[in-house]
């Protein structure tokens, strides 16, 4: 392809058909010249809190392609309905500098599945290179909930740590931000949209989007954060429901940052995550 | 103006001995235990850039530094085509100034619209033209704060509105004083007034401290309080309508009382005329600034029964003479800076009552003050009517009960401070301005014990010495003499004068903070005291003019400020172990954006 393609008609079919589930294999998209809207850019900057100082924000590729996901997910030999997919896990590699005028070529695709502890699991695997170079890559962990195969249990008591941190501040999640990033992300999934929908898929509330969230906490890591040549892992635990004020906590040591997302009385965590340098994975 | 300040001295506080220091520890509540004033909050969640923080340890050397501050004199220039400071000096600044330079009846009566260079120079031109003015104006200033303030009012003005009416005709009277304060401003009693005056004095002097803090030294502030007090308020309309212009005041504001109460001209200073501090104490001094507090508690004296052992054990520790002495002095420094009055005339005009609660004559005029505030409100629970008591609950006669609890006077030295109005007119004061110059005084007095409190403190003291400035006593006692025909409690120490008592100062040595819960008031909309309001964040008062417009300070792009000023200085509360309070520590504004020059 050499241009992105709509969400348009991938939401059309996921809305639409009738999938029972089975055995995904290997199912891959790709498009050339991909480039940035910089009226676009500035619309997600100001939805996750970041400032425009010339940098790709980490999470800025995943919304960028993101139609480029749901028409992989909303194709015939991917066998899972889409609706009740849900984003447990993210790990984006920040390899390259990348220059808000280049242009990348995008390559999606899923290499199977794996059982999980909640149902089954499989990794949407995105990257973009420059001139054939690989310059920034994302897993996206998706679990289809199912039969479970251990016991899980809810993280119970309180969850502060011991030690000092480098950061620690209240975020707000408002209640409208889950259609925010939507209007940006063209991620229109019912449950981050409005508390009436949300029920209808058994959440109290909207939920804020898993990415929204990543994407706020690395606008808040600012220059925590390094140009490139680093690693943002991150693990979705609990929802976060709309409206409300989360902890952020987060460490950094010689560019190294642990962080985590937690609720203002301590005793349910959000979301972990760390931003490691490049080298840390080859150790 | 030209009356030279003293410079004060340090006077170091002994620690009592090892077996007596005690910290406040605080910890976080046990799973599933309910949480208490000593318990730790479970986060914070506050814009404001204070959070909960500790006293950092000073030398002497340090401390004998920063004590130039309570003797700054004024600038004389400013240096030409200075660099503007960064968003994040400014931060640091009103972090210092307006956003914290009130004590615990931290009401958000004050706002603060700073303007750039060019802006500046347009305001310079209207300070010319004001009539009063305490110093020269100067040019060449990188911003200029315009100060506003409104008439104090908080839910404990609200309960003085059905104080001191007769039975049935109260059902009239209330409504008509209930109108006069919201359309006239009018205050229930004199000192409730008063009250906006003191805070904006306290604002003024700490400006003078905040600029030089937050600029590490390299610039001062040249503050104007007096063109915008009393009677030359009244002659300064037209140029005060010009500057309120300049701001953006509106029609509304002003219905609501707001109206220009001090402007600080800040510019830099040549480098011979600096303040002579290292940066490192500088910055220490900022994080200071922003732990110190209103502490009312002497551990084995006025605390609650249910109190943690720490609070329990009476501590053999005293606040020196000498310290008294230097805080007088520092107080005094204030008054003469801001009235202009010789030294010697500024000692006439400050009616004191010391207190020492230690000796006998001490403990039978504190039993006999006490008693006068109790009687007062046993008079006000008996005449609140009854028609708006009885449908809230007793709502207002228990509030008026709290006062015997809220009113309690504890520490080694107390002194009753206030002025004679007379006086005050004879040696050519405004009185407004007098008032002013009073809390600055008092603030300046209350800042030596606070500082002396941090020399050289052992690791095992939160501080050696605190205070707390109180008004309500006051208050409680000008009930009495508005409605119930009592004297003033400094009629007695001053016979041959007609005195207006303005603030109580106890003094207190010490090593335990105040109960964490305390300062939780301040910060937590749910746990917020009846008396307090909660200490604002920068986007809620302080406004910036860019380009014509007024914009809310650290408010931009869905971003509202987490920062905690000074925290490179790391004074945050942790528990025994060394746990953060979640969301205390805050997070940096962008660096973009604290980097770059508004203007």
């Amino acid at each position: 392809m050499s241009e992105l393609p709509t969400y348009g008609s991938a939401y059309a079919k996921i809305l639409f058909s009738r999938k029972k589930g089975g055995e995904v294999g290997h199912i891959e998209e790709s498009v050339q010249g991909v480039r940035i809207d910089r009226s676009h850019l500035r619309a997600f900057l100001k939805v996750a809190g970041a400032v425009d100082d010339g940098r790709m924000p980490p999470t800025y590729p995943h919304v960028l392609i993101g139609a480029l996901h749901a028409r992989l997910i909303s194709r015939d030999d991917f066998p899972h309905p889409a609706l009740g997919l849900v984003h447990v896990a993210n790990k984006i590699r920040v390899i390259e500098p990348m220059k808000l005028d280049d242009s990348w070529d995008v390559t999606v695709r899923i290499d199977g599945q794996r059982e999980a502890n909640k149902g089954i699991e499989f990794d949407l695997i995105t990257e973009f290179t420059r001139d054939g170079v690989l310059v920034w890559d994302q897993i996206t962990t998706v679990l289809r909930p199912g039969k479970k195969l251990g016991s899980s249990s809810k993280p119970s008591g309180n969850m502060r740590e011991s030690g000092v941190h480098t950061r620690s501040s209240t975020i707000f999640a408002s209640e409208d931000i889950g259609r925010k990033y939507a209007s940006v992300s063209g991620d229109y999934n019912p449950i981050h949209l409005h508390a009436s929908v949300a029920k209808l898929f058994g959440f109290k509330r909207a939920i804020a989007t898993g990415m929204w969230t990543v994407a706020r906490m690395a606008a808040e890591l600012d220059t925590d954060m390094p140009d490139s040549g680093y690693i943002l892992d991150v693990s979705f635990k609990r929802p976060v429901f709309l409206p409300s004020r989360v902890v952020f906590e987060a460490n950094t040591q010689a560019k190294q940052t642990q962080w985590r997302v937690l609720s203002t009385n301590g005793k349910t965590l959000h979301m972990t995550g760390s931003v490691l340098s490049l080298d840390s994975e080859n150790r | 103006m030209g009356v030279e300040q003293k410079q004060v001295d340090v006077v170091a506080i002994s620690p009592p001995p090892e077996e007596q220091r005690a910290k406040r520890n605080a910890e976080f509540p046990a799973d599933g235990a309910k949480k208490g004033r000593y318990d730790l909050p479970a986060s914070l969640d506050t814009t404001s850039p204070v959070g909960f923080r500790t006293r950092l340890s000073m030398t002497e050397k340090m401390a004998q530094q920063a004590l130039q501050l309570l003797a700054l004199e004024r600038p004389k220039a400013f240096v030409k085509d200075a660099v503007v400071p960064t968003e994040q000096a400014l931060f640091e600044e009103v972090s210092l100034g307006i956003l914290t330079a009130r004590q615990s009846t931290n009401y958000v009566g004050h706002k603060d619209i700073i303007l750039g260079p060019s802006d500046s120079r347009l305001a310079a031109d209207i300070l010319r033209q004001l009539k009063g003015n305490e110093a020269p104006v100067l040019d060449n200033a990188t911003h200029t704060h315009i100060v506003l303030s409104r008439p104090y009012r908080t839910p404990f003005t609200m309960l003085l509105t059905f104080i001191g009416h007769k039975p049935v005709v109260s059902l009239a009277t209330v409504a008509i004083r209930g109108l006069r304060k919201r359309i006239q401003h009018v205050d229930d009693i004199p000192t409730i007034g008063y009250l906006q005056q003191l805070h904006i004095g306290i604002l003024a002097d700490q400006m003078e401290r905040a600029a030089v803090i937050a600029s590490a030294g390299r610039q001062q502030a040249q503050v104007f309080m007096r063109p915008f007090a009393g009677e030359h308020a009244r002659t300064n309309q037209k140029a005060m309508r010009k500057l309120e212009e300049l701001i953006g005041l509106s029609a509304e504001d002003r219905v609501k009382g707001w109206r220009v109460a001090t402007v600080a001209q800040v510019g830099e200073v040549a480098t011979g005329s600096r303040v002579r501090i290292t940066a490192n104490t500088l910055r220490r001094l900022g994080a200071n600034l922003l732990a110190f507090r209103s502490e009312r508690i002497q551990p084995g004296v006025n605390q609650e029964e249910k109190a943690p052992d720490a609070y329990q054990i009476r501590q053999d520790m005293d606040v020196p003479d000498e310290l008294t002495v230097m805080a007088g002095r520092a107080g005094y420094n204030a008054f003469i800076h801001w009235t202009g009055v010789d030294r010697e005339i500024a000692k006439r005009l400050l009616l004191l009552e010391r207190i020492d609660v230690l000796t006998p004559n001490g403990k039978d005029r504190i039993r006999e003050v006490r008693a006068h505030l109790d009687s007062v409100t046993d008079k006000v629970i008996a005449n609140i009517p009854l028609w708006a008591d009885l449908p809230t609950g007793k709502a207002l006669s228990r509030n008026a009960a709290r006062g015997k609890k809220a009113f309690a006077l504890a520490g080694q030295r107390i002194y009753m401070g206030g002025l004679d109005q007379e006086a005050i007119k004879e040696a050519g004061i405004d009185w407004v301005q007098a008032v002013r110059a009073f809390g600055a005084a008092s603030a300046r007095g209350a800042l030596v014990a606070e500082l002396m409190g941090v020399v050289d403190l052992p690791d095992d003291c939160d501080l050696l010495a605190g205070i707390c400035l109180m008004a309500g006593p006051v208050n409680q006692n000008d009930i009495g003499k508005s409605f119930y025909g009592e004297e003033d409690l400094l009629q007695s120490a001053f016979p041959n004068q007609k005195p207006t008592s303005l603030l109580f100062w106890t003094l207190k040595a010490k090593t335990v903070a105040d109960p964490i819960g305390n300062e939780e008031q301040l910060m937590n909309a749910t746990r917020k005291g009846a008396l307090v309001d909660l200490r604002p964040g920068p986007h809620e008062v302080v406004s910036l003019r860019l380009n014509g417009k007024i914009q809310p300070m650290r408010n931009r792009e869905g971003r509202i400020n987490a920062e905690r000023a000074f925290s490179d200085m790391n004074n945050f509360v942790t528990d025994p172990y060394g746990v953060e309070i979640p969301g205390n520590r805050g997070s940096l504004w962008p660096d973009a954006w604290r980097n770059e020059k508004p203007w």
